[in-house]
Formats: C-alpha cells, sequence, structure tokens
C-alpha cells in the first residue's frame, strides 16, 4: 500500500531537450555533397554582349554546363574564350588542352551578328586544328510571326 | 526499491526537424541552381586532315553569300547563278533533296558578308533537314 501511493507521486518526466549530437553530422554531410557536386561556371566575357543572331531551327545545347565552352566574337573581331581575350592565331593551342580534359566538349560560338565572315571563318579553320569538332552557333530563338 | 528504478533513456530519434531540413535544402537548390540556356545551331566540323574528298559536281548544290546579304545558288553542273531570296532556300533544298539525297549544300561566303546572313542560310538548310553542310570561305 505505502509503495503504491509512492508510485503514484512519481511524475511522468518528458524529455524536453533537442539532442544536438546529429547536426556536425548533417552539416558535414551538406559540406560534403556541395563540394562534390558544385561546378563553377567561368566567367563570362565582361563587356557589351554581342548581339546573337536569330533562327529558327535554334535548339538547345544537350550537353552538360561544364562541358560548354563560350567563345565570343565581338564586331571589332576580337575573340575571347569565357573571360579571356585570345589571339586568333593562338586559339587552336588554347583548346587544345581544355579539349584534353574533356573531350565531350562543345563550343558555342556567341558571335556578333555583324561580325564579318573572315573572323568566323578563322575561328572554325582553328577549331578544326584544335580537333573541337563539336560547334554550337549561338542563336536566339526567331519568333514565328516575323 | 527505489534504489532499482532505472532511469529511462529515450531511444527514439527526433524526427521534427527533418521536414525543416529538407526544405532548407529545397530552396538552397531553387536559389543556386543555374540551367544551361545555351541554344543554337549545332554543327559537326570535318576534322583537319590533308587528304580531300572528291565529290562529284552534280551532288554538290552552292550558295553563295554576297558581301551586302544576297544570296544566289548554282545547281551542279549549270553554270548559271540565280539570285534569290533567303526565305526560298529551304524550299529549294527540300526539293533537290528529294531527287538527290546525297546532295551536299556547299555554303560559300564572302569574307565581308555578315555573321548574321551565314546564320540565316545555315537556319534555312536545317529547317530542310539537310544535313551535309559546307561552309567555306569564297575565295573568286
Amino acid at each position: 500500500m505505502i509503495r503504491g501511493s509512492k508510485q503514484f507521486n512519481m511524475e511522468n518526466r518528458v524529455e524536453s531537450k533537442i539532442p544536438g549530437s546529429s547536426l556536425a553530422d548533417i552539416a558535414f554531410l551538406l559540406f560534403i555533397f556541395f563540394a562534390v557536386t558544385t561546378t563553377f561556371r567561368p566567367k563570362d566575357y565582361a563587356g557589351n554582349k554581342p548581339e546573337l543572331p536569330a533562327a529558327s531551327a535554334t535548339e538547345k545545347v544537350d550537353e552538360r554546363v561544364k562541358d560548354i565552352l563560350h567563345l565570343w566574337v565581338i564586331p571589332d573581331g576580337s575573340v575571347w574564350i569565357n573571360d579571356v581575350q585570345v589571339p586568333l592565331e593562338g586559339l587552336a593551342g588554347q583548346i587544345q588542352p581544355i579539349l584534353m580534359s574533356q573531350p565531350r566538349l562543345i563550343v558555342a560560338v556567341k558571335a556578333d551578328r555583324e561580325a564579318e565572315f573572315g573572323t568566323i571563318n578563322e575561328v572554325l579553320d582553328q577549331l578544326k586544328i584544335a580537333g573541337a569538332v563539336r560547334v554550337s552557333f549561338a542563336t536566339v530563338k526567331r519568333r514565328e510571326s516575323s | 526499491m527505489l534504489f532499482k528504478t532505472r532511469t529511462k533513456v529515450s531511444t527514439e530519434i527526433p524526427t521534427a526537424s527533418t521536414a525543416d531540413i529538407a526544405f532548407l535544402l529545397i530552396i538552397f537548390f531553387l536559389v543556386t541552381t543555374v540551367f544551361s540556356d545555351d541554344k543554337g545551331l549545332q554543327l559537326v566540323l570535318p576534322e583537319a586532315t590533308a587528304e580531300q574528298v572528291k565529290i562529284s559536281r552534280k551532288n554538290i548544290l552552292h550558295i553563295f553569300v554576297y558581301p551586302d546579304g544576297q544570296i544566289s545558288i548554282k545547281r551542279g553542273r549549270d553554270p548559271h547563278e540565280q539570285m534569290i531570296s533567303k526565305d526560298e532556300i529551304q524550299g529549294i533544298m527540300r526539293a533537290e533533296l528529294e531527287s538527290n539525297p546525297n546532295l551536299i549544300a556547299a555554303v560559300k561566303v564572302d569574307e565581308k558578308s555578315h555573321y548574321e546572313d551565314m546564320i540565316d542560310v545555315l537556319d534555312q538548310l536545317q529547317m530542310a533537314e539537310s544535313t551535309r553542310i559546307s561552309i567555306q570561305p569564297w575565295i573568286k
């Protein structure tokens, strides 16, 4: 009887602490995940963006972001890989090492609509020498009405 | 008797915060994900090889692009050039491909031509589902 009343008085304690020991694990898991998956997009040409020509047959480039190399051709005839200007004659030498590490490379030629074909032709020749045969001429989708 | 009551240790993993973590992740991804917005006309260049492939004249359709943006075509053996408008290329190419599936479109572009005119021709050819396209400088 005495024992029974004793038990009756005992308070039912509810745990009120949030266990924080696993937080670090979660944070590290996140950190590792991001460290593994993050690909940094190289900086693009910083000047006035070239005005891309319009084309009806425009298609999305079906390749991973890091396998697409942006090659800018500015109306004045200068050529930039991402945000670095390269001399036209040295283009093949610049692209070759990139192609070695990324065989699936697609070169997206972002040329201004006013650029001269002479420059474009020289760029294409350099790409052929480097062996970068997968090329995409960056265009904007032409509206059907126009 | 009191001695014998064991301290109860909760063996449950609290899951109340899992949803918060998941949402945090979702929001993070929504904010940081960059989708590739690269669009364009795809083309595979020929490899730079010394050997030249000889192609019969009848399998070539020449398309000339003038510096002022005018377009003309010259069919195979026919020595005559025919001035056409850009929009006509697609129809002509379709008809020509129908009669000769091996036809190669040789686009000859003047060095002084605008890039836009070359793209317009390429666009028309791709719309005509022409797969054998050659782009070359026009040396007169």
